[in-house]
């Protein structure tokens, strides 16, 4: 009966797991049960050792499996704590617009999220990042967003395909396809050529205006960067300078910390034309390449001269394949609200895309997919 | 299972290596489950080493794969000997009989590491070395080996396991693994080692060393650690410093200042850590560590 009630709790572990984002399937199950017969007391340390090899997957759930095991096993002394309003209390984004719960059940509402379930589920993909409150949601958000470059990654092929025509010899394939030729090279086979993933540069914003946001989309760049080794990212608010080692950096905290401590991260207004005039005067000639997606993050909010916008992004369109603009304030205020700044430049912007929420974000991977 | 962590972890100690509960866990548990470990880190954190030992400690050969962008079956896996093939093919030409062997046999087959290491009777240990650094294409050669020890050839069919190996992969995470790889593997990931274990690690590595020496560059490197460096010293790079100052005969930091400065080659290896730490630098660390 103990080991039933023992057998039960585990299982339950393995959802409120598998409820975290964590990756566990049925083997791991079987795997966590054979060897997790006994939680007693003194198998406590080993019970928890051996649940994380099975469970984690990755840095991050290595270093969140201790807290959570604790809160699980021992809710009393670790209880969890409820981190609604987190925002509000760390004083992170200023002006969230009211203190009382109504004001922010009104801000709920306004973000669409209604429904429950897997509808809840959906309306969270696709509900304004800056207007979700709890912290537990925002966190999944991120992850979710940080995953999203994967699928520009070539898929997993374990055939390569060859050709009968081209420049490079495939000296195995013809050796073998000759055997019945006795090793003449008659038939001769070519490498195809290596298809990359798609050269993007990333020009983000990290001005105060764009704090709200910019979790969700630090994630998501810290991903594209991540996933594309060639892929380069340069951040601005009043002016401009590479963040890519940073965006590959292992640890997010530490990426957050030097960030916020070298750059004066959520201060500072925007200078946007004077930053993209900076990145066409150093780094442009670089790293730009005929086929390279720039893909601007920021929404459109300049200090400069309107009619600077679009100068310097005619230079940079003269450099790059595409350029994609990705704005958080698009979806709420409207292609035809957006800044003048902007209004002046579309003509040198080649798409531009909402970028406020999770599914919004997934709409331009597919958009860089196609441009890839 | 507990009796067998505790011996493993002793003959891991038994051989300088100092393991720890959490990764000697998930080597038995690698060995029990019959799954393939992921070893995860920065360099120069040990993650080779655990392979190397486990191989001397089960009296197995270490069979050993070091991945780079490229690399590909013909490499890692199989390739047919096509000289051979092309000679069998003219001597049968020549011959009365005019049979001819079939060409695409094992004995025409150049078995590379993957495929080495299912052919064992003895279990080996099989070290696929930065797998972070192969590309993507190779990862999917590796599905049907780590979770069913077995590879497909073509031409000969599929190759079960005499014995199932103790597969070992490390990264040093400059890329994210597919999730099709990950979750065939159990995982651990490995970080710098704490001040004492550090410190154990040094005295039991390098033979001779003092003992004041050895806590003050522990010291030294733990506190080298939290600084803004590019790359941060593993423990490799410790051993390597500990062995210099020691063949320099120095038995105290604080008078060799200078030596400090010659030597840190030995744990930063760019010109931007080189930069941050200087001498001024160096004397403020060591104010702090006294």
């Amino acid at each position: 009966m103990i080991q039933q009630i023992q057998t039960q709790r585990l299982l339950g572990f393995i959802e409120y797991l598998r409820a975290e984002d964590f990756c566990l399937g049925v083997k791991e199950s079987e795997h966590a049960l054979e060897f997790i017969s006994n939680l007693s007391e003194l198998d406590q340390s080993f019970s928890k050792l051996s649940l994380r090899s099975i469970a984690c997957r990755n840095q991050d759930e290595w270093n969140r499996f201790d807290k959570l095991f604790n809160q699980y096993w021992h809710p009393k002394q670790y209880p969890i704590v409820d981190i609604r309003l987190s925002r509000k209390q760390q004083g992170k984004i200023s002006g969230f617009g009211g203190s009382s719960m109504n004001a922010l059940n009104l801000v709920n509402e306004d973000s669409g999220l209604k429904g429950s379930g897997a509808g809840k589920q959906t309306t969270i993909t696709k509900a304004d990042y800056r207007f979700i409150s709890d912290q537990h949601q925002m966190r999944k958000l991120e992850r979710l967003a940080e995953r999203l470059a994967y699928s520009l990654r070539k898929k997993l092929s374990r055939k390569k395909v060859y050709r009968k025509h081209g420049t490079t010899l495939e000296v195995r394939r013809t050796l073998r396809r000759n055997l019945t030729n006795g090793g003449m090279p008659i038939s001769r086979i070519y490498k195809r050529k290596e298809l990359n993933p798609p050269n993007i540069v990333i020009l983000h914003d990290i001005s105060h205006s764009m704090s709200w946001n910019n979790p969700l989309l630090f994630r998501f760049a810290r991903g594209l960067v991540r996933t594309c080794k060639s892929c380069e990212a340069y951040a601005f608010h009043t002016e401009l300078f590479p963040v890519t080692k940073l965006y590959r950096q292992q640890s997010l905290i530490k990426m957050r910390e030097q960030l916020e401590s070298n750059n004066h991260l959520w201060l500072g207004g925007t200078c946007i034309a004077k930053s993209i005039n900076q990145f066409n005067a150093h780094f442009a000639n670089t790293v730009l390449k005929k086929d390279s997606l720039v893909l601007i993050i920021s929404d459109g909010f300049d200090t400069d001269e309107p009619d600077m916008l679009n100068d310097v992004l005619k230079i940079l369109s003269q450099k790059a394949k595409k350029i994609i603009w990705l704005s958080p304030m698009l979806e709420r205020i409207g292609k035809e609200n957006i800044a003048e700044s902007m209004k002046r430049a579309m003509d040198s912007i080649d798409v531009l895309l909402p970028a406020h929420s999770l599914a919004a974000l997934e709409d331009s991977v597919h958009v860089i997919k196609q441009y890839s | 299972m507990k009796s067998k962590i505790e011996e493993i972890k002793n003959q891991f100690t038994e051989h300088a290596y100092m393991a720890d509960d959490a990764l000697t866990t998930s080597v038995v548990l690698m060995e029990n489950l019959s799954r393939p470990l992921l070893l995860e880190g920065e360099a120069g954190v040990g993650k080779t080493e655990v392979a190397k030992i486990l191989a001397k400690i089960k009296d197995t050969k270490l069979i050993r794969l070091q991945c780079y962008e490229g690399l590909d079956t013909n490499a890692a896996v199989y390739e047919w000997n096509y000289s051979k093939q092309l000679l069998s093919i003219k001597l049968a030409e020549n011959t009365i009989s005019k049979e001819i062997e079939n060409i695409f046999s094992r004995e025409y087959l150049l078995e590379r590491p993957l495929l080495q290491s299912i052919c064992e009777t003895i279990p080996p240990v099989l070290l696929i070395d930065e797998v972070d650094r192969a590309d993507e294409a190779f990862e999917a050669f590796l599905l049907e080996l780590l979770s069913d020890f077995q590879i497909s050839i073509p031409e000969l069919g599929t190759i079960q396991a005499l014995s199932k190996p103790l597969v070992i992969l490390t990264s040093n995470n400059t890329r994210d693994l597919s999730d099709a790889l990950r979750r065939r593997c159990l995982y651990h990931y490995v970080d710098f080692p704490e001040h004492e274990k550090e410190l154990s690690i040094i005295r039991s590595k390098v033979k001779g060393i003092d003992e004041k020496l050895s806590e003050q560059i522990v010291t030294f490197v733990q506190a080298l650690r939290q600084q803004e460096l590019r790359k941060r010293p593993g423990v490799a790079e410790t051993l390597d410093w500990a062995v210099a100052l020691t063949g320099l005969q120095v038995n105290d930091l604080f008078q060799h200042i200078n030596t400090i400065l010659e030597t840190r080659t030995c744990l930063l290896k760019n010109q931007e850590d080189m930069a941050l730490i200087d001498k001024q630098k160096t004397e403020t660390m060591l104010q702090g560590i006294a």
